[in-house]
């Protein structure tokens, strides 16, 4: 057993290493997970013209998939988050916009190489469409908003992440979500286009170098089909120690 | 963030520590910038730009125990 001086900052870096374990075979990582859904609802809006009840039918597929010893795919296929536990009701009077916690299970599994350097919120995936207020805000006189989705129905997500035996950490995140559309009335009903295919991107790369360093490097992108803007961001982090572990310098630009 | 057709809106955000973090006096110093046009909130998220930041702090640390407290930090 390794002596841990409370003198040397952090625990882990302390403890001993395991070595000499070999030739051990791992099965085939695959599971396959197809759903189908059927909601009704009913809902007494007891107006003229529209149904009390609506229904929906959704049918999707998750994949998990070991493709070596280090990396995993997972992949979800058109995901129904309806079982999802929903936010808290928050009353903001804040200027800030509210962050809520991520439930849905498939952002919250492996997906510690993501979140590192703060730059990935993955709320934002299948969240508000980016332009929910413009609905509002550009209604003309004798319009009304009929409906106005809260949040974007994804098409589909993808993750590859893992650590290679020489400690590289990489992780590749991909999702794309549907176009989503307010429907305003007037004397005729039209619809508008709200948000579009969103493409989400995100980049993640961390090897360790000696004495518990590291470096890595981090790209994010939203690429919006249309007339939208585009968004990146690229980051670094690095965390140098010296070999007593006791100096280090860390620097984060984006 | 950009449109295709124009030039992006370019922003940054450093954050650079230095510091002794073993033995008994430790100390480390930190700032944090971001400048006014730094936005990651189409994918991260961030309540509030065009700052700077600066933290330093000193400590004395006691490892041996003395009576009946075994680690004592003086910050």
């Amino acid at each position: 057993m390794n002596e841990v001086k409370p003198q040397v900052s952090a625990l882990v870096n302390q403890f001993g290493d395991i070595t000499g374990i070999e030739n051990i075979k791992s099965p085939l990582r695959l599971s396959i997970t197809p759903y189908v859904s059927a909601y009704l609802e009913n809902y007494p809006y007891n107006q003229i013209g529209k149904s009390n009840n609506s229904y929906s039918f959704n049918g999707g597929m998750d994949i998990k998939y070991g493709i070596n010893e280090s990396f995993t795919l997972d992949m979800t296929l058109v995901p129904d988050f309806g079982q999802v536990q929903s936010d808290n009701q928050v009353l903001n009077l804040s200027p800030f916009e509210v962050q809520f916690n991520e439930n849905r299970q498939f952002f919250t599994e492996g997906t510690e190489l993501f979140n590192r350097a703060g730059l990935f919120y993955s709320r934002r995936i299948g969240g508000q469409p980016l332009n929910y207020y413009n609905a509002y805000n550009q209604l003309n006189e004798g319009e009304y908003l009929k409906e106005n989705p809260a949040s974007s129905q994804l098409i589909n997500a993808t993750k590859v992440s893992g650590r290679t035996k020489k400690n590289l950490g990489i992780g590749i995140f991909n999702s794309t979500s549907k176009p989503m559309f307010a429907t305003i009335s007037d004397s005729l009903g039209n619809t508008q286009k709200e948000t579009r295919p969103l493409s989400n991107y995100t980049y993640c790369f961390r090897s360790s170098i000696k004495n518990n360093s590291y470096i890595s490097l981090i790209n994010t992108n939203v690429t919006r089909n249309g007339g939208d803007y585009d968004a990146n961001v690229t980051g670094t982090n690095f965390d140098l120690l010296t070999k007593k572990t006791n100096m280090p310098l860390m620097v984060t630009p984006h | 963030m950009y449109f295709s057709d124009s030039t992006p809106v370019l922003g940054y955000k450093y954050f650079v520590q230095a510091g002794k973090i073993s033995g008994k006096w430790q100390f480390a110093s930190n700032i944090i910038v971001k400048s006014d046009k730094y936005d990651i909130n189409d994918l991260g998220i961030l309540f509030q730009n065009n700052t700077l930041e600066t933290y330093s702090s000193v400590s004395y640390n006691i490892f041996e125990p003395v009576w009946k407290i075994i680690t004592c930090i003086l910050i």
